[in-house]
């Protein structure tokens, strides 16, 4: 098998990479103007474990150095080269401009804890407990508030070049925000973010980066948002 | 009271990490079609038709129920 970090533009010029999940060396593999960075592991399925996280993560920021590159999600899996190079050839017209939309950018996460959210009062109209609770549970998700309407400093959106909210949950109420920031508005960028800060100080913010563009590299090529 | 001290953005520690876990497990580019994504011990899923969607734990189910019944020469035969 061979698990798959990124695609790039071009062949990385020669220079030390790290090596693989499992220890791997990395191979490339190229179809037209594209080439995939793979190596070759003999599992078919990979341990979503910190330390292999990481790893992907060093194999991609590496390779990102070298060339626009869209970094594969995590766990990645064909089952040889020439499956590879079919997926690029089938793809290389959405796989060239989604490399178009993140040359010469970086990724931001940002989260903003602290906000109040508003929940509306648990008015019964019928039923048991149970049915009132779920009743408020779905206002509750109803009036969540979306994070296009509240993030608390949209002026953010101005140093970058795009900007995706995630979905906020009673799991996860955070703000999270990921920010596709061309490098040299980078400083720009995070000195909103202080600023920011400074008018909030109530709120929680915490800025991590700069991270390859996973959350803007989906061509969406499955039909399904990711 | 002092300013707020200036925010640096990280790639260490635990909020990064889970940035990180966000972002490559949810995120990335997902190569449709021949292209497993295959983590284990997640539920993730197999995407090899566009129509087929499934779980690996299926998937597996589906591959191994096949390969028994090409197996068995009475299913051949028939």
């Amino acid at each position: 098998m061979l698990y798959l970090y990124a695609v790039l533009e071009a062949l990385p010029a020669a220079r030390t990479l790290p090596a693989g999940i499992g220890g791997g060396e990395l191979l490339f593999v190229e179809a037209f103007e594209l080439v995939c960075a793979a190596s070759e592991t003999p599992e078919r399925a990979i341990a979503p474990e910190p330390t292999q996280v990481w790893r992907h993560q060093q194999v991609v920021e590496a390779l990102i150095d070298c060339a626009a590159a869209l970094p594969l999600r995590f766990g990645t899996l064909v089952e040889d080269a020439v499956a590879c190079r079919r997926l690029l050839t089938r793809h290389r017209e959405a796989l060239c401009a989604q490399l178009d939309r993140v040359r010469h950018c970086v990724e931001f996460a940002l989260r903003v804890s602290g906000l109040r959210e508003e929940v509306g009062s648990d008015h019964v109209i019928g039923g048991g407990p149970g049915v009132s609770y779920m009743r408020a549970l779905a206002r509750r998700e109803a009036s969540w508030p979306p994070s296009t309407g509240t993030f608390p400093h949209d002026g953010l959106a101005a140093h970058a070049a795009d900007r995706l909210l995630w979905s906020r949950s009673a799991s996860q109420p955070d703000l999270r925000a990921s920010f596709l920031v061309l490098k040299p508005n980078v400083a720009a960028f995070l000195a909103d973010v202080s600023a920011l800060q400074r008018m909030r100080p109530d709120l929680g913010i915490t800025c991590t980066g700069p991270w390859p563009p996973y959350s803007f590299s989906d061509p969406d090529l499955s039909g399904m948002s990711p | 009271m002092s300013d707020p001290e200036p925010i640096i953005p990280r790639t260490s520690g635990d909020i990064a990490l889970a940035d990180l876990l966000d972002r490559a497990l949810h995120k990335g580019l997902v190569l449709w079609g021949e292209a497993t994504i295959s983590v284990a011990g997640v539920d993730l899923v197999y995407l090899g038709l566009k129509v087929l969607v499934a779980s690996t734990e299926t998937a597996d189910r589906m591959r191994a129920a096949a390969a028994s019944q090409s197996a068995d020469p009475k299913v051949r035969a028939g």
